[in-house]
């Protein structure tokens, strides 16, 4: 038992920095592909609610497909699909030239079509709960399209998928796991590589779980202070 | 990058094979995970506080970290200890196919008892009251009243839940199953053909996906007949 300490310590033969860096990774990986997310999140949003007929197709499909496929797939689809598509159309621009696509931007760039996926649905679910009385009170104002949206729709819409979003962010969390499958040093990759060098799979599958679970219930922590902080101010129903 | 159709008709049996192994193995946990739900919603509701937290922190390990951490947990991990090897669970323990329903089965377990301890708190009172009136001891209550009326409460959500259980499961080829994607990870590694093999394979997820949600809203219809018929009397009501 104290054996399996030292192994997963800070100090001599220990992983303890190899598996800070991996939660490092992990970390970074999360937040890229959340704010990627986010933002194909309004995209979509967008192109359900209110774009012409065929970007509206386009976002129905993208929603139900990603939510109907297992995201390993897709992971598996944007990664290896993805990076080679990239590298035969720029072979086809300018011949003889090799891109190598790094591969921390193909992670987030799967990672973040999935959330986008999800985020699509918390956006339009939580634009669509505000009153066209609000939007109608803007025009009245004479506001500009933009500025009824950004000043009066959003504000709103964001404080009611505050806890749609902290719950977004657990998923992609915990999806960020799978990208060591395709070879990425995060977390549990380093896990994997400690478990198979020192026979200790428990230990390492156990420690890595741990620390999954610390950053977790830190986040769910974090996201609860801000939806109550978001929720001043109104009338508890 | 082509997208060659005579690849597809060439891979199609295999993936069909990963097809059979998937359903199995989504069937097996979804119904042993569901069952193990019941139990963990009771002890997460339970009055007895060593009934309750350890539910609770089982719910919070199962919810808050990666599956595929839980299962390599349980068929890489387990085996450390002399004692698991020597011990007559060995055999199961050693299987991949066993510890994939088993990792699969705890995770529902953990999703859906939370699922079912929010209905086990929505069933109203009084029903309750008039089981105990009608003489029934506490059990009979829990299991006879409470239980039945939070699962079809639940219902829509375990639809939800099963969707994500299928598409957990694609994981499982991690740990050597041949699944469906397990297949297309092995054509996909022997033809050098990434399109064809994943393309495939996520159509058939989508037919999977939709044959669930079609079931799940034929159930809700079938235990829901009392509700229609409510509502068919509600509307001539509003005629008169």
């Amino acid at each position: 038992m104290l054996e399996s300490l030292g192994l997963i310590g800070f100090g001599d033969g220990g992983w303890g920095f190899a598996l800070l860096g991996g939660a490092l990774v992990t970390i970074e990986i999360a937040v890229a592909s959340y704010v990627v997310g986010i933002l194909l999140g309004l995209v979509g949003a967008w192109a359900k609610i209110s774009g012409p007929g065929w970007v509206k197709a386009i976002g129905a499909g993208y929603t139900s497909v990603v939510r109907g496929v297992p995201e390993i797939l897709v992971i598996f689809l944007i990664y290896y699909g993805g990076t080679s598509a990239i590298r035969s159309l720029t072979a086809l621009i300018v011949p003889g030239v090799d891109v190598q696509i790094a591969a921390f931007p193909a992670a987030v760039a799967a990672l973040g079509f999935i959330a986008g996926a999800y985020a699509t649905e918390i956006f339009r679910g939580s634009l669509l709960a505000i009153d066209p009385g609000q939007r109608e009170a803007g025009r009245a104002l004479s506001l500009r399209p933009y500025q009824v949206f950004g000043l009066i729709v959003l504000p709103q819409a964001l404080r009611l998928a505050v806890p749609a979003f902290g719950n977004l962010w657990l998923v992609v969390l915990k999806d960020s796991a799978l990208i060591s499958v395709v070879g990425i040093r995060d977390l549990l990759g380093i896990g994997q590589t400690a478990a198979l060098s020192t026979r200790q799979p428990f230990t390492f599958y156990t420690t890595v779980a741990l620390i999954f679970l610390l950053i977790s219930t830190v986040s769910m922590v974090a996201f609860h202070l801000a939806e109550r902080r978001l929720a001043r101010g109104q009338s508890s129903r | 990058m082509t997208f060659d159709l005579e690849v597809v008709a060439r891979i199609f049996g295999r993936l069909v094979d990963g097809l059979w192994m998937t359903i199995f193995i989504v069937i097996a946990s979804m119904i042993l995970g569901n069952l193990m739900a019941i139990p963990v919603a009771l002890a997460r509701v339970s009055a007895r506080w060593w009934l309750r937290y350890p539910a609770a922190a089982y719910i919070l390990f199962i919810r808050g970290t990666p599956l595929i951490v839980q299962m390599f947990m349980i068929y890489y991990g387990l085996g450390q200890f002399p004692a698991v090897r020597q011990s007559f669970l060995w055999p199961v323990l050693r299987d991949a196919l066993a510890c994939a329903i088993l990792a699969l089965s705890l995770n529902t377990a953990g999703y859906s008892g939370e699922v079912l301890r929010g209905a086990i708190e929505t069933v109203p009172k009084g029903l309750k009251e008039a089981g105990t009136a009608l003489g029934m001891t506490k059990w009979k209550v829990m299991l006879l009243v409470t239980v039945p009326l939070a699962i079809r409460q639940s219902l829509p959500t375990f639809a939800n839940e099963s969707v994500l259980l299928l598409k957990a499961s694609a994981i499982v080829f991690t740990i050597t199953i041949r699944d469906i994607m397990g297949e297309a990870v092995i054509i996909r590694s022997q033809t050098f053909r990434t399109l064809e093999p994943l393309i495939s394979a996520a159509l058939l997820y989508l037919l999977l996906t939709f044959l669930i949600v079609q079931g799940f809203s034929l159930a809700e219809r079938y235990l829901n007949v009392h509700r229609k018929r409510a509502t068919v009397t509600d509307m001539l009501a509003g005629m008169r």
